[in-house]
């Protein structure tokens, strides 16, 4: 797997800061660049967002789709079912 | 090459001389002077002197850069289209080889700009 | 107990390829008669995967939660003034570029992906298609929405889309799109949602919309962040085209080189607009032009064509040259913009004393030496009195329609100019990016409607000088256009604050 960054972004507001927290929880690696009303997350080569752990903590159901809402942008391959949302780079 | 299309694909170029009236369109450069950032553009008749058309049509546009009042147009270094090229000042654009879609730039020696920062 | 619910695949899988048939009355050919004209080969449709697998019943769910949250704050903005709270009436420059450029491209993107969306006939495709045309309406309404807002108080928001098809500037975004539309339908998709949209995007939509939040702008970053959820997903579509036609057969590799290299050219020149936008017309300063590519493109640019590279694509012909262009096309845009203004429907303006320091500390390799040296005289000039001008229509690239500001590579006071002649005619590049793209399809270039040529033509109502073609445009100088200190803008932002001049004085919010 390669190690070139991957990276999601999101609005800066109460909706998503769940879902980064989730992620942060999920990716080890995963580091937090703040902008100005934007949230980026990076991680080395994969992140994955999980159902699970975004319901753990709002506390009630999260239908993983629901992220578009507030999403800004993203790099890296994406993979998606009801429980995940992976971004991946492949070529080694 | 060629465009990839579905069908015949021709078409005559927008800025072709026949739209010109019988002038043509060049393009003029001071080069190392750019207060003015972009070549000029410049519709005229190919017959007109080049000296004309530096006192007439290209000194009223760029006098108010503070250095032009010192050019001796005697002693520009020119290119025409990219080669280079020495014209004579009395003789016409068209005398000189200057055809529709030029792009005429000139140095001239000892001017590099305002402080010699090619402003 | 309720009915056990659809799962994503299951459901993404019905409502695209189960609402699809072949057709049988008339041959598929001459149902869907313009995807194979390219020479793309597609041996599957099938294999079309929308890594989202959004459908429409979902698609309407999220963008109409979208929509109540962008109004809400529009209508909060206009309640409250929110005009007042801008870091500057400087920053509206960025968004009559934004009004006048950006907004009818958003729609000639609806326009161009109606038409794919009909001329493909693999029913995934179509359907991602359809959503990213309503995704474009969407863009532009609400940008006209917003900024509607600002023209009740603003010059230069008035007129955009006449301005559209008459101003020198706007050509190039114009010419973009109408190049991309007049394309194939894979040429098309892999202009604007891979290479523009997945590669180039991001430097518009992340750091500025960021800096119209640091600036205050909350219609601006509100319209440009929902703008931005829309376009993750087009971004999406962008690299799932160029795998989806990678995959299916290996003649479409040069095909989708080719494609790649002349879109990324095209994409960066047009970027020149958000660099200066950046650079010069944020007051409160995020990210610098050089710092944004060197994370979007360097940095993101260079993992997504490692990705890629197992397929054979190669990063796009001449990124080197942008890259290093990066400490340099900015300023020389804003000279251009400075001293070209009357002709626009936007004011311009010499940079703060705290504004050319953080252009010095952020281009430390050129901007002291390049370009403080012009505006210390544009400044020379105002002190006594004057304010210089552009007297004459400039060159204008044959392909990117940009006017020729960009100098060598090598020699940042040399004009770079490309020639190449095609049928007994001479057509003038700015580089050999844009030389390449006419000499592969001279036939399609060379029908470009360029300003300057047009103007002299006798096609701009008859104007032959600027204030002429200003008229023209239907913009006024002082109103709409010249010297933003002279301007109507700038008495009207000192009203509104008690006659106080409110220039910021530094760089930070």
């Amino acid at each position: 797997m390669s190690r070139d960054k991957v990276f999601i972004a999101f609005q800066t507001n109460e909706d998503s800061r769940p879902i980064v927290e989730a992620i942060l929880e999920d990716n080890p690696e995963a580091t937090v660049d703040e902008q100005p009303a934007m949230v980026k997350i990076l991680a080395p080569g994969r992140l994955v967002v999980k159902r699970s752990t975004i319901e753990d903590k709002i506390g009630r159901d999260f239908v993983l789709q629901s992220i578009h809402i507030n999403l800004i942008s993203l790099a890296g391959n994406i993979t998606e079912d009801e429980d995940e949302f992976v971004l991946a780079w492949h070529q080694a | 090459m060629a465009t990839i299309s579905i069908g015949e694909y021709k078409f005559p170029p927008a800025d072709r001389i026949e739209n010109y009236g019988g002038d043509i369109n060049i393009y003029v450069c001071w080069e190392h002077h750019l207060l003015i950032p972009c070549p000029a553009a410049y519709r005229l008749p190919p017959d007109i002197a080049l000296i004309d058309f530096l006192e007439q049509m290209f000194r009223p546009d760029h006098n108010h850069h503070p250095e032009y009042a010192k050019i001796d147009y005697a002693t520009l270094v020119w290119t025409l289209d990219g080669k280079p090229w020495a014209p004579r000042l009395d003789a016409s654009l068209r005398e000189n080889g200057v055809t529709h879609m030029s792009y005429l730039s000139f140095r001239a020696p000892g001017l590099d700009g305002v402080n010699g920062d090619g402003v | 107990m309720a009915e056990k619910k659809l799962g994503l695949k299951e459901k993404y899988q019905l409502m695209t390829r189960g609402l699809d048939w072949e057709t049988t009355y008339q041959p598929m050919d001459k149902v869907f008669p313009y995807d194979k004209y390219e020479g793309i080969k597609i041996k599957d449709w099938d294999k079309w995967e929308d890594p989202f697998r959004l459908t429409m019943d979902a698609y309407w769910k999220y963008q109409a939660e979208k929509e109540r949250k962008l109004y809400a704050i529009l209508d909060s903005f206009s309640q409250n003034n929110g005009q007042l709270n801008i870091s500057d009436a400087r920053y509206l420059t960025a968004l009559k570029i934004w009004m006048q450029g950006i907004t009818p491209a958003e729609y000639n993107s609806h326009r161009g992906f109606c038409m794919v969306g009909r001329q493909f006939r693999g029913a995934g495709a179509r359907v991602a298609c359809q959503m990213q045309a309503l995704d474009e309406l969407r863009h532009a309404q609400t940008q006209i929405h917003a900024f509607s807002h600002y023209n009740k108080h603003f010059g230069g928001f008035h007129q955009a889309m006449h301005m559209r098809d008459r101003a020198w500037y706007l050509s190039i975004p114009k010419s973009f799109f109408e190049d991309a539309m007049t394309a194939g339908p894979f040429e098309f998709v892999t202009s604007i949602s891979f290479a523009f949209e997945y590669v180039l995007t991001n430097l518009l939509f992340m750091p500025f919309v960021s800096g119209a939040a640091y600036n205050g702008d909350m219609a601006t970053t509100t319209f440009g962040f929902s703008a931005q959820s829309d376009e993750s997903r087009h971004m999406t579509l962008g690299l799932e085209v160029v795998k989806f036609v990678l995959e299916q057969h290996e003649d479409n590799v040069p095909i989708m080189q080719r494609y790649i290299d002349k879109w990324f050219w095209r994409g960066y020149r047009l970027l020149a607009l958000v660099g200066v936008m950046m650079d010069y017309m944020l007051p409160r300063k995020v990210m610098s032009w050089a710092e944004a590519w060197g994370i979007y493109w360097e940095e993101n640019g260079t993992a997504l064509f490692n990705d890629l590279a197992r397929y054979g694509i190669k990063p796009p012909k001449y990124h080197e040259i942008a890259t290093a262009e990066k400490n340099h096309i900015t300023h020389q845009a804003w000279a251009v913009f400075y001293t070209a203004c009357p002709a626009t429907g936007f004011h311009a303006w010499l940079p703060q004393e705290y504004e050319l320091d953080w252009l010095s500390e952020k281009y430390g390799s050129t901007f002291d030496r390049y370009y403080r040296p012009r505006f210390a005289e544009f400044a020379r000039i105002e002190r006594e009195g004057g304010r210089f001008y552009t007297n004459r229509l400039p060159l204008v690239c044959q392909t990117c329609q940009v006017p020729d500001f960009f100098t060598e590579v090598d020699n940042p006071m040399k004009q770079s100019i490309r020639q190449y002649e095609w049928q007994g005619m001479k057509y003038n590049f700015c580089s050999d990016g844009c030389r390449d793209i006419f000499a592969h399809e001279p036939e399609k270039f060379c029908q470009a409607y360029i300003p300057p040529q047009q103007i002299y033509q006798g096609n701009a109502g008859g104007a032959r000088t600027l204030p002429e073609y200003a008229a023209w445009l239907k913009c006024e100088f002082g109103k709409d256009s010249g010297e933003y200190y002279t301007s109507e803008d700038y008495a009207r932002w000192k009203a509104m604050h008690g006659g106080n001049d409110t220039t910021p004085s530094s760089a930070a919010a």
